[in-house]
């Protein structure tokens, strides 16, 4: 039973949990740092807890003070977003250890997904296509060479506890590999506290395609199409899009028949997303996400269907309220990740909004926690909001993102805006034709140079 | 008379259990151990090594809550919850509170309990002072940083 969510984030990821629950009559309880005494979505919460000092190690990390604002509050269940504890199996175990619901999958599966090697052995036992690798971990050089020469140069070495782009050193030669295995290695057990490495094949230009699905607790799972996240400067999402336009429908029922059998035969519960990289037709598994992403709102703009609660439905052993054969794809939709940072160089540019006016009209929507006047604190992420915009194709698509960009007003911070305006005057950006370095050769291209 | 360990000392205990592979730490010193122990929640034992007659507390009326004022949060004397608990005034049910209004109070000694995920934290007086205003009621939540009492 979900009768109260305590929501462990902030920002507009917490306000859009706080809007599914007000929706379904379910209470909302938000908790905060006292650097986010002000922020949106502790207003519109039904109640609030402050948890700790700004650092989010003492407040939005803080597992035992989230616990106790739980039990202070009588929550019953949590929904912990995207980043933060949201991949922390050892949160979701504390929760269920103390009788509250933890809106995601089981700690086993964050666990599983969250050791890279064991995923992709995963993958492979479910029928998932994957990048040629290693066969698992490779101790040493010796073992990455003959590994590498079977696969053939260039290959990438990744860390087992890496993931989200983190952790991957290229070797695009037998020259390079002792270096980059090495390097790979100490950084890995410097970021991740394990030095575990495995081998795949480098992709020369591919594009990132992920499927959405979503799974309860009745044996149901369903697939609600792709998004192209192609868009990426170090391996961060700049700009995401549904459906991709490289896929037909067969690609789509194809690889969504093998992602959703796959997912069923785990037993996963809730909503998750099963990364590829897409190269000449042929799909290769990278990562599951075992929660809501920061883009789910492009695929809830082309299928109708609200994430969150189904989310929250699933947590609460309901059904999925749809079935495979009720999902359509409608028209083209397109995310916009505005940053408070400067659009060249990207540095980070806390502050204050003097002026935050976003765009609205059909078709258009924004996903933020700012508002005019707000204090952009410094200690989290630079993400002002998401604009999305949706339409019949995606020529209308690209149309109302520049109509919707027109109107958007913001001052007191530099932002990402005018990249996007950028994007659109782009001959590549317009017909689609890019792949996951395409945005930093962009970006490089079109660098201010130094007189 | 017996003294509680300050709630400092039994968080980084409690800390460092979570952040090593340890299911048990124990300390001991001034006559007074303390065990805290990993069992899926975390129990504070706290025992007093050699038996000692507790001091029967000055036993007047129980205070009224003051009503909190904007002004409370600023003054330099507030106590403020170092976490998110349940606050109690009495070390038990039935229990005289550890402080009154108007009484004083030693730095170091226990003002009040906060209680979390089933473990008693000790909240401390910062300095010896005396009690001046009792804002936090008996089994109130309470969040990080709210003014509990102002010692001054």
């Amino acid at each position: 039973m979900v009768s109260k969510v305590l929501i462990a984030n902030r920002g507009e990821i917490a306000l859009r949990v706080i809007r599914a629950c007000r929706e379904m009559g379910i209470a909302s309880v938000a908790v905060h740092s006292t650097a986010d005494e002000q922020a949106m979505h502790v207003r519109l919460a039904d109640e609030s807890v402050c948890l700790g000092p700004a650092p989010a190690a003492k407040s939005y990390l803080n597992i035992a003070a989230i616990v106790s604002a739980c039990e202070i509050t009588g929550a019953d269940a949590v929904h912990p977003g995207y980043g933060f504890l949201s991949e922390n199996a050892k949160f979701a175990d504390i929760l269920e250890a103390h009788g509250i619901t933890f809106i995601g999958p089981t700690a086993d599966h964050i666990n599983l997904m969250g050791d890279k090697i064991a995923a992709k052995a995963k993958a492979i036992e479910l029928g998932i296509p994957v990048v040629p690798g290693s066969d698992g971990e490779v101790k040493n050089v010796d073992e990455a060479m003959a590994a590498s020469r079977e696969m053939g140069f260039p290959v990438l070495v990744k860390a087992a506890s890496g993931g989200g782009g983190r952790g991957m050193k290229i070797a695009e030669t037998e020259k390079d590999l002792a270096e980059a295995f090495t390097t790979a290695r100490s950084e890995a057990k410097a970021a991740f506290g394990d030095d575990a490495v495995y081998i795949e094949k480098y992709l020369k230009k591919p594009r990132h395609i992920e499927i959405q699905v979503a799974c309860d607790t009745h044996g149901n799972a369903v697939h609600l199409g792709e998004r192209d996240c192609s868009l990426q400067r170090r391996h961060q999402k700049v700009l995401e899009e549904a459906p991709s336009t490289v896929l037909d429908e067969k690609a789509r029922a194809d690889i969504g028949e093998i992602v959703t059998n796959a997912m069923k035969g785990m037993s996963y519960r809730g909503v998750g997303t099963v990364e590829f990289l897409f190269e000449d037709g042929e799909f290769y598994f990278i990562e599951v996400n075992t929660r809501l992403q920061v883009e789910h709102p492009v695929t809830e703009a082309i299928t109708g269907i609200d994430l969150v609660r189904e989310q929250i439905r699933v947590a609460a052993g309901e059904k999925l309220s749809f079935t495979q054969d009720d999902i359509e794809l409608k028209g083209h939709a397109i995310e916009c990740r505005v940053n408070a940072e400067n659009p060249e160089t990207f540095i980070p540019s806390p502050g204050t909004l003097h002026t935050y006016h976003a765009p609205g009209g059909l078709g258009v929507r924004m996903d933020s926690a700012v508002f005019s006047g707000y204090t952009i604190p410094p200690y989290y992420d630079s993400l002002i909001g998401k604009l999305i915009v949706h339409a019949d194709d995606r020529e209308a698509c690209l149309r109302r993102l520049s109509r919707a960009l027109n109107e958007f007003a913001i001052d007191g911070v530099e932002t990402t805006l005018p990249l996007f305006d950028r994007l659109l005057e782009n001959e590549d950006f317009h017909a689609a034709d890019y792949d996951i370095h395409w945005l930093e050769n962009f970006l490089d291209s079109t660098a201010p140079k130094d007189d | 008379m017996a003294k509680l360990p300050d709630s400092k000392t039994v968080k980084e205990l409690a800390d460092l259990l979570n952040e090593t592979d340890l299911t048990e730490i124990e300390i001991e010193s001034d006559g007074l151990r303390v065990r805290v122990t990993r069992q899926g929640a975390q129990m504070v034992n706290v025992s007093s090594a050699a038996p000692v007659a507790a001091a029967a507390p000055a036993a007047p009326a129980p205070a009224e809550p003051a009503e909190p004022s904007a002004s409370d949060a600023t003054n330099p004397n507030a106590l403020k919850s170092p976490m998110v608990g349940t606050a109690y005034l009495a070390p038990e049910p039935g229990a005289a509170d550890f402080v009154t209004v108007g009484g004083k109070v030693e730095k170091g000694a226990t003002v009040l309990i906060i209680e979390a995920m089933k473990t008693m934290n000790p909240i401390t007086a910062p300095k010896s002072g005396t009690v001046s205003k009792i804002i936090v009621t008996n089994e109130q939540p309470v969040e990080f940083d709210e003014v509990l009492m102002i010692i001054e």
